[in-house]
C-alpha cells in the first residue's frame, strides 16, 4: 500500500515477515533475543530520505516500531540512521496506545531527540489534520495519554494516539510524521 | 488614441499599460501647460526651464512631456511657469504631496523595477488618478475604469473579451523589457528561490563543527573565493543549514539545498551571475524603507532594521554611509538583495550594496 503523505510517500509491505531480534520492552519475560513477525513500511521523501521501518510483533512484548535499513539521506537525518526515535505502543484492553512525540533539536546536546510536540506543529509538517488523518487510517482517538487510557501518572499529559491492535497504517503515519517529517520541517531549530 | 483596458491583467499587459499611461498623462499635462504659457506669450519655456534645470545639476529631459519632468518642474516652490500647472494654485499642497508621491512611483518603475502584479499596478494608477483630477486631466476617467478593471483582475474576475486594440510600440518595447526580467528570474531566480531545473550531480557537505565544505572529505573552501569571501559564503549558507547538511552545485556554481524537502537556490560558489551590472538584478521587494544615518526603518511598520536582522548590520550601515547615502533617503532592495537608490534630483537608480537574509529585515528577501 502506498500513502502520499506531505512531503514524502510511506510504502506499507502487504504481509509480516519473520523478524529476529531484542524488544525495546523491557517488561518482555524472556530476556536475549525473539522471533517476531515485522511488516515493514519504507519511506521516500521530497529531499531524497530513502529509509526502511518496522512494526515488530513479539510473542511475549509490546509492539514497537524500529529501523530496519538505512537506504541513503542527507545528514540531517543522522539522527534516525542510528536508530533513535523508536516508537512503542502499550496495550489498553483491546487497543493499543503510543505517545506523539517528536524528533526535535537540542542545540545543547547538538542533536534530535524526541520531545513534546502539539497537534499545530503535527499538522503543518503533515499538511492536514494529523487527527483526522490518523482516525482516516484506523487510529480510535487522538488526545492526551492520560485522556486515551484513563491513567494518572506523569505521562498523562503527553499527546498520544489510540489505536486497535495490530494497526498498522495510522502508526506508519505517525511514525513518519514525528520522525521524519519533524526533522525536514526543522524542528527545534528555526523558531520552533 | 483612445485609451483602451487590459483584458488580460497578467503582468506584461500591465506594463504595457503603466508605459502607456504615463506618457498620456505626460502628454495631457504638457498640453494644458504649453497652452497656458503659449497664451502668455512664452513659446520658448520648455528650452528655458531645461537650462535651469542643468545648472541645478537636476535630471535633463528631452522631452517636454515626460510627466516626470513636469511634475520635477511643479514641485518647485520657485518655478516661474508654476501658474501654468493646472490645479496647483487651487490645491498647493495637495497638489505638491500627490506630485511628489507620483513622482517616485513613476521613478521606480521607468527603471522597470517594479512587478507589475494587480497591487503594484494600483500603487501606481491610483496616485496617477489623484493627479490627473487635481488637474482636470481627461485621462481621470479612463484611470477610473483601468483601475475597476484592475481590481477586478485582483477578485479574481476574468473577462472573455477580444483583445485590446495594440498599444504603441514604446510602450509594448516597455512590455517585452518587463518580459525579459521576469524569464530572467525564472531562469536565474534570486538566492533563497525555487530551485529551477534537476538536482545537480555534484555532492558536497557543509560542515557546522568546521564551518567548512568537503567534496568526499577534501574542503573546497578555495572555491569560495579569498579565505575572508568563503568565510562569508559559507555563514550565508549557515543561515539556512544552522546545523549543516548536503548540498548540491552545478556546473554554473549555483549551490542547491533541500530546505524544509524543497529545492532551494542558496548560493553561489563563485560570483553571483550579473552581479557586476551597475543597475540592480530583479524587481523591487514590496517593501519601501528609509535610511536615517544610523539605520535603516521599514517604512510601513516603523521597524529598525537593527532590531529585527539576525546578525549586525554595522557594516552595512557603515557603508550606506561610507557611499554618501543622504541622511532620510527612501531606498529599494530587490529581490537579488541589491540596495537601490533613486536621486530623485537627478532621477537616476543607483545600486548602493548587496544584502543577504542575515542582515535584512527577515521575511523580505526570499528564503
Amino acid at each position: 500500500m502506498l500513502i502520499t503523505l506531505s512531503k514524502c510517500t510511506i510504502e506499507i509491505e502487504d504481509q509480516p515477515v519473520p523478524f529476529v531480534g531484542r524488544p525495546m520492552d523491557t517488561s518482555s519475560v524472556s530476556e536475549g533475543d525473539q522471533e517476531g513477525l515485522v511488516t515493514m513500511f519504507r519511506v521516500n521523501t521530497s529531499d531524497e530520505l530513502d529509509i526502511q521501518y518496522g512494526i515488530v510483533s513479539w510473542p511475549e512484548a509490546n509492539r514497537e516500531v524500529t529501523l530496519i535499513e538505512w537506504h541513503s539521506g542527507d545528514t540531517k537525518y543522522d539522527s534516525l540512521k542510528k536508530g533513535t526515535g523508536r516508537l512503542a505502543l502499550s496495550p489498553v484492553g483491546e487497543n493499543e496506545v503510543f505517545q506523539l512525540r517528536a524528533m526535535k533539536y537540542n542545540s545543547d546536546s547538538k542533536k534530535a531527540n524526541l520531545a513534546n510536540v502539539n497537534l499545530e506543529d503535527l499538522g503543518a509538517w503533515a499538511q492536514a489534520d494529523l487527527s483526522e488523518l490518523l482516525i482516516s487510517h484506523g487510529a480510535i482517538q487522538v488526545g492526551s495519554k492520560g485522556q486515551l487510557t484513563g491513567e494518572e501518572n506523569k505521562t498523562k499529559s503527553i499527546l498520544s494516539a489510540l489505536v486497535p491492535k495490530g494497526n498498522v497504517e495510522a502508526v506508519a503515519i505517525a511514525f513518519t510524521v514525528t520522525r521524519i517529517l519533524a526533522i525536514m520541517y526543522d524542528y527545534g531549530l528555526d523558531s520552533n | 488614441m483612445t485609451i483602451p483596458i487590459p483584458a488580460k491583467g497578467d503582468v506584461i499587459e500591465l506594463g504595457g499599460f503603466y508605459y502607456f499611461l504615463n506618457f498620456t498623462f505626460g502628454d495631457q499635462l504638457y498640453e494644458a501647460v504649453d497652452t497656458y504659457l503659449r497664451n502668455v506669450g512664452d513659446n520658448d519655456w520648455f528650452n528655458r526651464i531645461r537650462a535651469i534645470h542643468a545648472e541645478k545639476g537636476l535630471a535633463l529631459y528631452d522631452d517636454a512631456n515626460d510627466p516626470r519632468f513636469l511634475l520635477k518642474e511643479g514641485l518647485f516652490p520657485g518655478s516661474s511657469i508654476k501658474a501654468a500647472f493646472p490645479g496647483l494654485s487651487e490645491h498647493k499642497e495637495l497638489w505638491r504631496n500627490q506630485a511628489a508621491e507620483l513622482k517616485e512611483v513613476m521613478n521606480n518603475w521607468s527603471h522597470g523595477s517594479i512587478r507589475p502584479t494587480h497591487d503594484l499596478f494600483l500603487d501606481y494608477a491610483i496616485p496617477l488618478f489623484d493627479m490627473a483630477m487635481i488637474c482636470s486631466l481627461p485621462i481621470a476617467h479612463d484611470l477610473q475604469k483601468i483601475i475597476q478593471r484592475v481590481r477586478d483582475f485582483k477578485a479574481g474576475k476574468t473577462f472573455d473579451e477580444p483583445a485590446p486594440q495594440p498599444l504603441p510600440t514604446a510602450a509594448q518595447e516597455y512590455a517585452e523589457k518587463i518580459a525579459d526580467k521576469v524569464e530572467e528570474e525564472i531562469q536565474r531566480p534570486p538566492v533563497g528561490a525555487a530551485w529551477v531545473g534537476d538536482v545537480p550531480a555534484r555532492l558536497v557537505t557543509l560542515k557546522r563543527q568546521t564551518l567548512d565544505i568537503s567534496e568526499s572529505g577534501k574542503s573546497i573552501r578555495q572555491e569560495f573565493g579569498d579565505p575572508e569571501t568563503a568565510s562569508s559564503k559559507i555563514s550565508v549558507l549557515m543561515k539556512y543549514f544552522p546545523i549543516g547538511g548536503q548540498l548540491r552545485i552545478a556546473p554554473d556554481g549555483a549551490i542547491m539545498g533541500y530546505v524544509k524537502g524543497d529545492k532551494v537556490l542558496v548560493g553561489w560558489v563563485g560570483d553571483e551571475p550579473n552581479n557586476d551590472k551597475q543597475e540592480a538584478r530583479g524587481f523591487f521587494v514590496n517593501h519601501k524603507y528609509e535610511y536615517t544615518g544610523s539605520d535603516v526603518i521599514d517604512i510601513e511598520t516603523g521597524e529598525l532594521l537593527s532590531n529585527l536582522a539576525e546578525d549586525s548590520v554595522a557594516n552595512l550601515v557603515n557603508g550606506l554611509k561610507v557611499w554618501g547615502l543622504p541622511e532620510g533617503s527612501r531606498i529599494n532592495v530587490s529581490i537579488y538583495g541589491d540596495v537601490v537608490y533613486t536621486d530623485q534630483d537627478t532621477d537616476k537608480e543607483h545600486k548602493i550594496t548587496l544584502v543577504h537574509k542575515g542582515i535584512w529585515f527577515p521575511g523580505h528577501l526570499p528564503g
